[in-house]
């Protein structure tokens, strides 16, 4: 079934037509909760939420970037992590120990990189999460729906429900702020990442 | 424009220059400006130095599968019927995957076996620089940013209400749970916000309002409170007792089944029970309890 067919049918409730959207959907959706989030288990609630609430509200979807509007979903499901987590704010050791970040006994042999390589993207990847995270809950979200999830401006601007100025200056600030915070931990990034070369920088 | 001018330009519009989402004019008067300016070009190379390295993260692996559980196919004995199906459906579909979440986080994670990992620390010391034109502080939004979002939100809930009448769920509804009865996380009174799945709480006579009819074949029948052995009987019931079959695990081997006295779900085994009819039985997902020594 392609995209057009399948939200088609879900519209009209058939839940495997919509499992099939989730299927192509679901990789992005947790990989921007979790870049959002910072951790995986709000990650896993959010996009949990994220997937009923589409479903629920799969009428309302009218055409156009069905990625955009997915995207808007999980943007929302993210701020209600947010918010209660403000209510509840000791990380669990769990979540830690699950840490997509981290280094795992099973390393995932269909990648065609190299172990070495492998081990030190995730390092870059916790840097990148850690970094996000030192960012303003709108910044962080506009970065990470740009140059994780490749969206548009006028995508972003549909999945944050604003303009797209505001996105422009958000986003503009985000990459200003990240480009400090890397610059200013470049030592703990594999040396491959490293920008090479800088002359001026204390 | 002077030097120090031109810079301020230059930088403010660096981001937009890299997605080439300026106005030609300006992206011809920066494309210019760089041919001679080391310091523009020193902070381009740096901004897309940024923006790759965001796009090389890493995709992490899921954790679990997002796919909702898909509900049994009663048979259309009328148009009514068929009829207050679609609109129980979405209900009970919406109950389910719920029922499960909740199941899911009164579990918690430790089901999953507990890897012996490192302390996950970045080796070395991360630091925020404090930089005097952008704010840090800020992590996490106030309220009143997200009244934006919320507003038009609003109109779009309002007008999709389903009409699954709120109701309080009962706690122990028995998926698995043998942990003391924790805070329903799951369903908590979340401000109105947008799209939120804890919206509709439907009773448990909805949840049940599609059960399938079956027949207890064995000389007795544990019923318990999760589908595996090691779950706590509630109840035992006799040959040919009738049973309403709400779903089953995904191995097919136990079967979720409605009790009214008490009122709740509890599991019993297939093989002691036999269907009146050949219908499907929806899967519920109860994760698995595994022991945590390797």
């Amino acid at each position: 079934m392609d995209e057009r067919t399948c939200i088609a049918s879900a519209q009209k409730g058939d839940v495997p037509a919509f499992n099939q959207l989730v299927r192509a959907y679901q990789g992005l959706v947790y990989h921007t909760a979790y870049r959002v989030l910072g951790e995986p288990e709000s990650a896993s609630d959010a996009a949990q939420d994220a997937f009923i609430s589409a479903f629920k509200h799969l009428k309302e979807f009218r055409g156009g970037s069905f990625k955009a509007w997915l995207l808007r979903i999980v943007t929302n499901a993210c701020y209600d992590q947010l918010r209660a987590k403000q209510r509840k704010p000791t990380a669990s050791l769990d979540a830690l120990l699950n840490d997509p970040d981290k280094p795992s006994p099973g390393i995932d042999q269909s990648t065609a990189e190299s172990p070495q390589d492998h081990a030190e993207r995730r390092e870059l990847g916790a840097l990148l999460t850690k970094a996000i995270q030192s960012l303003p809950i709108d910044q962080r979200i506009a970065v990470v729906l740009s140059d994780i999830d490749g969206l548009t401006y006028e995508e972003i601007a549909e999945a944050t429900g604003t303009n797209i100025g505001t996105v422009k200056s958000r986003l503009s600030r985000a990459r200003a702020l990240m480009r400090e915070v890397l610059l200013a931990n470049e030592e703990l990034l594999p040396s491959r990442y490293r920008l090479k070369g800088t002359p001026t920088r204390a | 424009m002077n030097d120090q001018e031109m810079h301020v330009y230059v930088e403010a519009r660096l981001s937009e220059y890299i997605d080439d989402r300026l106005p030609a004019d300006e992206h011809a008067r920066i494309q210019n400006h760089l041919k001679t300016c080391d310091r523009c070009t020193e902070s381009l190379r740096s901004l897309l130095w940024t923006v790759n390295l965001l796009r090389e993260a890493p995709v992490p692996p899921l954790p679990r599968t997002f796919t909702l559980p898909v509900p049994v196919q009663a048979p259309a004995r009328r148009a009514g019927f068929v009829q207050s199906f679609g609109l129980a459906f979405a209900g009970v579909a919406a109950v389910l995957v719920v029922a499960v979440v909740s199941a899911v986080i009164l579990l918690g994670p430790g089901n999953q076996a507990a890897q012996p990992a490192a302390a996950p620390q970045i080796a070395g010391q991360f630091t925020v620089p404090a930089s005097g034109t952008t704010r840090v502080a800020e992590n996490i939004a106030t309220p009143t940013d997200f009244a934006e979002t919320k507003a038009a939100d609003q109109t779009q809930i309002q007008s999709l209400n389903q009409g699954a009448t709120p109701a309080a769920f009962p706690p122990n509804v028995g998926f698995g749970a043998a942990a003391p009865t924790p805070n329903p996380v799951a369903l908590p009174a979340s401000p109105p916000s947008a799209l939120s799945a804890t919206e509709t709480t439907p009773s448990l006579r909805t949840l049940t309002t599609l059960t399938i009819q079956a027949q207890v074949v064995s000389e007795t029948l544990s019923v318990r409170e999760g589908p595996d052995n090691s779950y706590r009987e509630i109840v035992k019931l006799k040959r040919g007792e009738p049973v309403n079959v709400i779903g089953r695990d995904p191995r097919g081997e136990w079967l979720a089944i409605r009790l009214d006295n008490p009122s709740t779900i509890g599991w019993v085994e297939a093989s002691g029970v036999r269907f009146m009819a050949s219908e499907s039985v929806p899967t519920i997902i109860v994760p698995t309890r595994t022991p945590v020594s390797r």
